[in-house]
This record gives structure tokens, C-alpha cells and sequence, in this order.
């Protein structure tokens, strides 16, 4: 029984709205639709006996009058007696003495008939859903055809996201039991498939698709009779709405479901984002973070120096060879510039040397940021070691 | 005649259009002897020379753009920087596979901030492939450069036919460039732009255009370095500089705070 008069204007009026509904109903094997201005009217008007099952407030008596009296149903408990009466139809009961048949029949049916013929208000209580969703479906053979059995689920899952969707929630796990066919000498045991997401999914064609890749992926053990669906877990899951301009922070969202995307496939370390840290040691100027949206700091570099460095860094320098006093990397390097001294973070690493930079020229690798380093050890005159830290372009 | 992809080409035959026909210019169609332009937006190099060259006076967007590099191969930031950093600052980059660590402040001289950056760590070629396709269908992304050392056909052709997808889609289609090695230049690819980079040190860069949609272009193009880098090496090489010899006076035009530690 639903309840439309407040949903005219939104649908587009009355045809428009009945004509949806019967697009939505009619898969789900709902054929027969009355409307009338009272809900027992239109109850009446499913009445095999009733000529059309739509009413308008000025109709709607006459259409009645006509019904037999079978229609409503504190009358049809009646109806031997009002026949005997020569009383078959709504119209000939109407026309009888209220007192008597309050007294012969009880007051519910004149209160019945009132409520049909809009001259008396009717409550009805709203549907609540229960709290759990369990959803059973008997096929009509036994298959383990993988598109039959997802056609079978299309139309549990609808069910499961109308559900969903009346408790403003999205399922994160559901589990599909499949029963095999029951026969006397061999019972089967049902077989039990859980699918999980990561967030409150509630959409019917998303829970379709992962349905369908674990049936690629998957075989049944036993050709299944029945279907029975159970949301095992489910979220409050919030909508967005809507706007007319292109929305940033939708595009922001989306960025990030894309990224969630790629670190569930790839592994939470796999995206990272630099963030500027204030240090002259350039390994220590940005750090790469794999949490997804954090705050960002903003430490520029004085924009002299950050022009100088190289675009490249090597994860660990790489220690060259020296031959004839020149370092080597394919090839004898050129220094072009005079030294730049990084001297820092003694106070974080013990081993921190004094590391004098230049840019090289390396015949095949093109312009390369090599590093002299000096051990400030008194102990051991060592000869200073070249490294290779970074590549420019 | 309407062929698979998305332009159709008049095989070059002995007779010569008229000037009429020269001046049309219908979408889609480009003539073998000319350049082709670009369907969609154009991100200008930076360099003139590659400008003229490129089919559409920049980079394609919405497509495959293919850059072959040596063993040493690192000079990708040199020849993108000034395309890139004409993009917003609201449209991120993504790095997928980079052999290196990107040095964002380095970037971010060269326009590129830190904000834009997101570096995707993927070790298999076909896991770049998908997580390049999975970051092309994203509205924010406004390029992604992804490493390719090796790759097959099929699945170069996918990732054309995903960023060609884009250009359906409402908002400003994103660029696409993979990186591979020299042996690539062999392979058939489905990429309409083939780049062919050699390093020159600091005479800057040579590119050389193996394949695109126009006639083939035999010499190659000398891309010199980016600034400031550029100004400081020019001043290295000649005396009388501050670099040098710090007794003298500065005389050239680089300042002394962008020559600082040195």
C-alpha cells in the first residue's frame, strides 16, 4: 500500500508516477496496480469484479456502487446473510438502515465502508524493515552456470539495496549461501561465499561485479537449488548530493579513491607524496609520505640553491671509482664548479661527514651531482671518497 | 574511410592538391605530406625548434607519447619542465615507476611544485600499466609520465586506447608520456609520437622524432639546458667570472645570489 498524493508534483503527475511504478514492480512479478483518493477503495478495486482499477475522487462512488460485496473485508465475513438479504452489491449495502446494521454486523463494517467511500479517515501503520536482511530464492533448476545464478542474485541484491537504502547504510560484507539439490541418498552441504569491500557499498551492479569476479575465479562444488543472501555487515553510509557547478572537492575525492585503488593493489607503500622538511642535507629536504591526505608544510628553499640541485636523487649514493685522481662514472668526470660544503646534522647522525658538492660532466650520463666526502676522523688519514648522488634533467 | 583509431589518412599518390584543396582542413584527416593538428589541446615544449616539429606545435594530449633514452637515460624533467609547469597547480602529476627519487625542492625551481607530485612505486610492467590506466580516468590528473623498460604491444595499445577514451570525457584530457629504452625504437608501438633522446652534457639535449603524424623529420633538434642551470655553466666556462676567481669584480649578468656556495 503506498501512500503517492505527496509525490505528484515531484514525479510529474499521476500517469508518469503509475508509470514508473509499474516499471519497477513488473520484474519483480508485482501485475496489478489500483490507485483510488482511499486506500480500502483501491483495495476493493483489485476485485476481479471491478471494470478498471484507477479512481478519481468524483468516480470513485460510483465505481464502488458496483463492486460486489465480497470486496471489502469485514463484509465479506457477511456476505451469505446480505445475499439471502438480496444484497450484492456495495451500493444496495450502502442503502440499508446504519443502526441495523450496526446492530446486525457490527460497527466495523460501517466503519469499513466509511473509510472506502472517504467519509471517514483511515490509519494504517508504516512499514518497518527488519533489521536484519535475509533473502531466499528457490531456482527453478538446479545449475551451476555462473550468468544464471548471477541473474537469480540481480534480483536479491535489488532487494538487499532497496533495504540498504531505507536504512541509509551500506553493506561491507555479504555472504551467499547456495544450497545443492537435497536428494534422498546423497544430502549435499550448502556452500558458502563471503565478499567483503572496504567501504559501505550499497549499489547493486558494484556488488554484481564482485560477485561475478569471484564466479570467474571460482567453481561451485555442487549444482545449486536455492539462493539465500545475508548482509553480514552493514554501515551508516552517507550520500552525496548533488551541485550544479563542478565540485573540487568531488574531484578530490575521486583522486583519492583512485589512489586507494592503486595502494589496494599495488600495497599501502606504494603511494607516497613529498612533503618539504627544512635541511641543507639534500636526501633530508623532502620526506615521502604513504598516508594518503595529510597536511602539507610549506618550508620553501631559497630558490638559488634549489635551481642547482639535481632533479634525480640516487636512493643511496653510490660510491665511485677514482682512477688517475679523477672519480669515474661511464666515463672520467668533469668538474665544472668550485665545491659547495654541506656540514650538518652531526646532532642527528653520528656519521654525518663533511660532504663537498660539485656538478660533473660525465661523457655518457650528461651532467651528474657527485659529492666528495671527508672523514673528520684524526685518526686514519684516508683519501677522500667521491659519490654519486643525484642526476640533473 | 574511417579506420580504427581516430584519424584517417589520404595515401600520398603523384598528383599534387591545389592550393583549394590545401587550405582544407577537415577534423580527423591529415595529409601524409603535412603535419597533423592536434584534435585536442596542446602543451607547448618550450623549445621553438621541437614546437615546429611536433604535429599541433606541442605535446599531444589524450595521447601515447613515447620517449627513448639511453642507459643513462635521465633527462625526462629537462625536456618536459617548461610544459609542465604551464599546467594548474590544482592538476597533479603522477610518477609511476620512476628508476629515481624525485628532489621536489630541484622541481620546484623549475615551476613544478611539491603538491602536484604523487610517486606510485609500482615494480612489474604490467602493474605501471594498469595503475597508468586506473590514473588516466581520474579528473585531477594532469599528466602521468610512467617508466616503461619493457612493455608489450598489447598492452601499449591498451594504454593508448584508455587515454584516447579521455578526450570523450568533459574535462581537459590528461597527457600521457612512457619512457623506454633505445632497443624500444625497433618495436612497433601504437604511440603517435616517438621520441628518441641523447644527452649532450651541457650543451643541452638531442632529440631526435622517429615517428609522427606527418613526414619523417631526418635530422635531429638540439634542445639547450634550462636556466638557470644554463647561465651557470656558461659562466664556468669563461674567465673573469665570480665563480672562478673570486678576486674579481662581478662583471657578468649572473647575480651573485644565484651563484651562492659556489
Amino acid at each position: 500500500m503506498l501512500e503517492v498524493h505527496s509525490s505528484f508534483r515531484l514525479m510529474g503527475g499521476i500517469a508518469a508516477l503509475l508509470g514508473k511504478l509499474e516499471q519497477a514492480a513488473t520484474p519483480h512479478g508485482w501485475h496489478h496496480m489500483a490507485t483510488a483518493p482511499t486506500a480500502r477503495g483501491a483495495w476493493a478495486l483489485l476485485h476481479p469484479s471491478s471494470h478498471t482499477t484507477h479512481a478519481n475522487p468524483d468516480t470513485l462512488t460510483t465505481l464502488l456502487d458496483g463492486l460486489s460485496i465480497d470486496c471489502l473485508m469485514a463484509a465479506a465475513r457477511h456476505q451469505d446473510t446480505l445475499r439471502q438479504m438480496g444484497c450484492r452489491t456495495l451500493g444496495e449495502l450502502r442503502q440499508l438502515p446504519r443502526t441495523g446494521i450496526a446492530q446486525r454486523f457490527g460497527q466495523a463494517l460501517l466503519l469499513e465502508l466509511d473509510q472506502a467511500y472517504g467519509l471517514q479517515k483511515e490509519a494504517f501503520d508504516w512499514l518497518t524493515l527488519p533489521d536484519t536482511f535475509e533473502a531466499t530464492h528457490d531456482l527453478p533448476h538446479p545449475t551451476d552456470n555462473a550468468p544464471a545464478l548471477l541473474e537469480h542474485l540481480k534480483t536479491m541484491l535489488d532487494e538487499a539495496e532497496s533495504w540498504l537504502r531505507a536504512r541509509q547504510a551500506g553493506a561491507t560484507s555479504m555472504r551467499l549461501t547456495c544450497h545443492p539439490e537435497q536428494l534422498w541418498r546423497k544430502p549435499g552441504a550448502p556452500q558458502v561465499i563471503e565478499l567483503h569491500t572496504a567501504h559501505p557499498t550499497r549499489s547493486r551492479n558494484q556488488w554484481m561485479q564482485l560477485f561475478e569476479v569471484h564466479f570467474t575465479q571460482n567453481s561451485l562444488a555442487a549444482a545449486a537449488a536455492s539462493l539465500h543472501l545475508g548482509v553480514q555487515q552493514s554501515l551508516p553510509m552517507a550520500t552525496e548530493s548533488r551541485s550544479w557547478l563542478p565540485d573540487p572537492q568531488q574531484t578530490h575525492t575521486q583522486l583519492l579513491a583512485c589512489m586507494a585503488r592503486l595502494s589496494a593493489r599495488l600495497g599501502a607503500d606504494a603511494i607516497s607524496r613529498a612533503q618539504a622538511c627544512a635541511d641543507h642535507r639534500m636526501e633530508r629536504m623532502q620526506s615521502w609520505n604513504t598516508s594518503l591526505d595529510t597536511p602539507r608544510t610549506r618550508t620553501l628553499p631559497p630558490p638559488g640553491q634549489a635551481a642547482l640541485q639535481p632533479c634525480w636523487l640516487l636512493q643511496e649514493p653510490a660510491p665511485l671509482s677514482i682512477s688517475g685522481q679523477r672519480p669515474q662514472f661511464q666515463g672520467a668526470l668533469t668538474l665544472l664548479t668550485r665545491p659547495w660544503r654541506v656540514e650538518t646534522g652531526w646532532w642527528d647522525d653520528a656519521k654525518s661527514d663533511t660532504k663537498d658538492y660539485f656538478i660533473a660532466h660525465s661523457p655518457q650520463a650528461g651532467l651528474v651531482c657527485v659529492y666528495r666526502q671527508r672523514t673528520q676522523t684524526y685518526a686514519a688519514e684516508r683519501a677522500p671518497q667521491w659519490f654519486l648522488h643525484g642526476f640533473y634533467g | 574511410m574511417q579506420g580504427i583509431g581516430q584519424s584517417t589518412v589520404l595515401m600520398y599518390s603523384t598528383w599534387m592538391p591545389n592550393d583549394s584543396c590545401a587550405t582544407l582542413a577537415i577534423d580527423g584527416v591529415w595529409r601524409a605530406h603535412t603535419l597533423a593538428s592536434n584534435t585536442g589541446a596542446s602543451l607547448p615544449t618550450g623549445h621553438t625548434l621541437l614546437n615546429a616539429a611536433l604535429p599541433g606545435g606541442g605535446w599531444p594530449c589524450a595521447q601515447l607519447t613515447e620517449l627513448l633514452q639511453g642507459p643513462a637515460g635521465h633527462s625526462e624533467w629537462q625536456l618536459l619542465n617548461p610544459a609542465l609547469r604551464q599546467l594548474n597547480p590544482t592538476e597533479h602529476i603522477a610518477l609511476v615507476g620512476p628508476p629515481w627519487v624525485p628532489h621536489t625542492p630541484a622541481l620546484a625551481a623549475q615551476g613544478i611544485k611539491a603538491d602536484q607530485l604523487w610517486w606510485i612505486d609500482a615494480q612489474t610492467w604490467r602493474d605501471r600499466l594498469w595503475a597508468s590506466e586506473q590514473l588516466l580516468r581520474c579528473d585531477a590528473v594532469g599528466a602521468v609520465l610512467v617508466w616503461l623498460p619493457q612493455a608489450s604491444a598489447n598492452g601499449l595499445r591498451r594504454l593508448q586506447m584508455a587515454v584516447q577514451a579521455q578526450r570523450a570525457s568533459g574535462q581537459r584530457p590528461p597527457w600521457l608520456f612512457a619512457m623506454r629504452p633505445w632497443a624500444a625504437a625497433t618495436d612497433a608501438s601504437p604511440a603517435p609520437l616517438r621520441i628518441r633522446l641523447e644527452t649532450l652534457g651541457p650543451a643541452g639535449l638531442r632529440v631526435q622524432v622517429i615517428k609522427r603524424r606527418g613526414p619523417p623529420l631526418p635530422y635531429p633538434i638540439d634542445c639547450p639546458l634550462l636556466q638557470p642551470l644554463a647561465s651557470l655553466l656558461f659562466a664556468t666556462q669563461h674567465t673573469h667570472s665570480y665563480v672562478l676567481d673570486r678576486t674579481v669584480t662581478p662583471q657578468t649578468n649572473a647575480s651573485p645570489k644565484d651563484l651562492v656556495g659556489i
